[in-house]
């Protein structure tokens, strides 16, 4: 076994950890909605643990939004929690980043499998227990469009939502916290200044490709921002050190 | 390969940290199968010289060579090559049990069943968290994984902190009686000196980002001599040897020589009533870098 193939059998040993973790709390937590929304009555427009609208809910529509929270933790603290053992157990830069992209691909494709399949049984439950189903939702429909399609998109949300929580987490980790944090302070001012008003439309014209429905030239679209950010954390990580603590030894 | 063969080079090798040049241009060629001690003062680069050799950190210029290879990003050179720091690693949170198994994981020649063993003769709790053990305990880990990773380099830096002298000695028994059965090249970075020094086949001691000397233990033991007696009659010593230190009580003088003493000049000091004896590792390790770092700052 090659050394890439050492290191995301090892990668996968600890990420699988945190998605057993994440989707025993999330699915816990799910069944507390369903068994509270249940309790608190057809009359009631209020809903608990879930996402929805005065007449409509989603309990598992919650899912997706944690799921994209916990994409952007994960891309974050991967570099401070997997490169220094990486290069510490003597793998390459390169190995271990091929890796990474395993990685942050099976977590995805995990992550929309999961979350596809709750979102297609959401619908059922939420009308047994008596309650009316959100499934309209901006990327896809759940009545309308099928289940691998409604993976699919996930798949490339969650994977593009990664890319950029990588490249952040490479940034974070190369550059230091106060230097990442005082950047993205600064780029928050640029974008907020009507002096840069360029920098906000780019951003703008990027969450909309983001926000909707998947067609092919969005996908190209997506594609060609997750190769630039991965590109780009590629870039860095290659002529990054490990870092060996306050107080540097020489 | 066979015992002698030069297995990693070092050439022309720079590293620096802001204005600061740690190495200066440094070259050193490592044998198969040899224990090497890496010694020097605190700061002269030695952990930055590891962490280049294993990757940890990029250099500037130069070339580290594995079998001719450069052995950054190149996995073929890196899995052959285990680097026990002297910190603790990373995954603090992590049960033992798991660091051992993440370590399976990446060394293509892990022994699980000797690490089973080495973690009976430390008598060490893998079920407890990494960060919950003791300094010495934290250190234990990093030996065993040093020991059972079957690396073809495996470099320990500051193998002994934090372990009481029975675990230090424990260590490198182990050690030993592994490299008998198991030949590989070992560097071997401390400030224990006399603790290891029967361990080292050869020294390499850095003074200020530079090698000073890298020679067989045995002729650079073979060269450092206490000669105790009268002045008048070391007069001769002290014209044509290096001195590498001097002490003085009553008309006694005891004189640190680092030169080489033919048959005749032993058996004539012998003559005189000088009394020699050999200078332990540490001593001179002392005196050669007390005089280095004094000539650097031209005192």
């Amino acid at each position: 076994m090659d050394s890439t193939k050492r290191m995301i059998k090892f990668q996968n040993y600890g990420d699988r950890k945190s998605l057993e973790v994440f989707w025993l709390i999330m699915i816990a937590i799910n069944i507390f909605s369903y068994i509270l929304n249940y309790y608190i009555g057809t009359n009631s427009k209020a809903f608990y643990f879930s996402i929805g609208n005065s007449s409509t809910m989603s309990v598992a529509g919650l899912n997706v939004s944690v799921a994209f929270i916990y994409l952007l933790v994960v891309g974050i603290c991967m570099y401070y929690k997997y490169f220094p053992i990486a290069i510490g157990f003597s793998v390459t830069r390169k190995s271990f980043y091929k890796s990474v992209i395993v990685s942050n691909i099976t977590t995805c494709l995990t992550m929309a499998i999961i979350s596809g399949l709750l979102l297609k049984v959401d619908r059922f439950i939420i009308a047994a227990i008596g309650r009316e189903a959100l499934v309209d939702f901006a990327f896809f429909n759940i009545v309308d469009d099928n289940i691998i399609y409604i993976i699919f998109s996930l798949f490339i949300q969650f994977l593009i939502t990664i890319s950029i929580s990588n490249f952040f987490g490479v940034l974070l980790y190369r550059l230091g916290a106060v230097k990442f944090w005082g950047g993205v302070l600064l780029l928050f001012i640029v974008i907020q200044s009507n002096h840069f008003k360029i920098v906000k439309n780019i951003l703008d014209s990027l969450g909309k490709i983001f926000t909707t429905r998947i067609t092919p030239i969005n996908l190209i679209y997506l594609l060609i921002i997750g190769l630039i950010l991965y590109s780009l954390s590629y870039f860095i990580i290659m002529r990054t050190d490990v870092k060996v603590g306050a107080g540097e030894k020489s | 390969m066979k015992e002698g063969n030069n297995l990693l080079e070092i050439k022309n090798l720079n590293k620096s940290y802001g204005k600061t040049q740690v190495l200066k241009d440094v070259n050193i060629t490592i044998e198969d199968n040899k224990i090497y001690g890496l010694l020097g003062r605190n700061g002269v680069g030695k952990t930055t010289l590891l962490n280049i050799i294993s990757s940890q950190i990029l250099r500037h210029s130069g070339e580290v060579l594995l079998d001719n290879e450069d052995v950054f990003e190149n996995a073929k050179a890196m899995e052959q090559i285990c680097f026990v720091k002297d910190r603790g690693i990373a995954f603090e949170e992590n049960k033992i049990k798991e660091l051992f198994k993440m370590a399976k994981f990446i060394y293509k020649d892990w022994d699980d069943e000797y690490k089973n063993y080495l973690v009976k003769e430390f008598n060490l709790n893998t079920n407890k968290k990494y960060e919950k053990l003791s300094r010495g305990y934290q250190t234990i880990v990093g030996l065993i994984i040093g020991l059972a990773s079957r690396s073809r380099i495996t470099i320990f830096d500051e193998p002994s902190l934090g372990l009481d002298a029975a675990f230090r000695y424990k260590f490198y028994n182990l050690l030993l009686e592994d490299y008998e059965k198991n030949p590989r090249t070992i560097i071997i970075s401390t400030h224990l000196i006399d603790e290891v020094n029967n361990l080292f086949e050869e020294i390499i001691i850095l003074s200020e980002g530079k090698v000073m000397f890298k020679e067989e233990t045995d002729s650079l033991m073979e060269s450092a001599y206490f000669l105790s007696g009268k002045e008048e009659n070391l007069l001769e010593i002290i014209n044509t040897k290096k001195i590498i230190s001097r002490e003085e009580f009553g008309t006694t003088v005891i004189l640190g020589i680092f030169d080489n003493l033919s048959e005749d000049e032993i058996q004539d000091l012998k003559n005189k009533g000088i009394e020699i004896s050999q200078i332990p590792l540490q001593k001179l390790f002392v005196y050669l870098t007390e005089q280095n770092v004094l000539k650097e700052e031209n005192i």
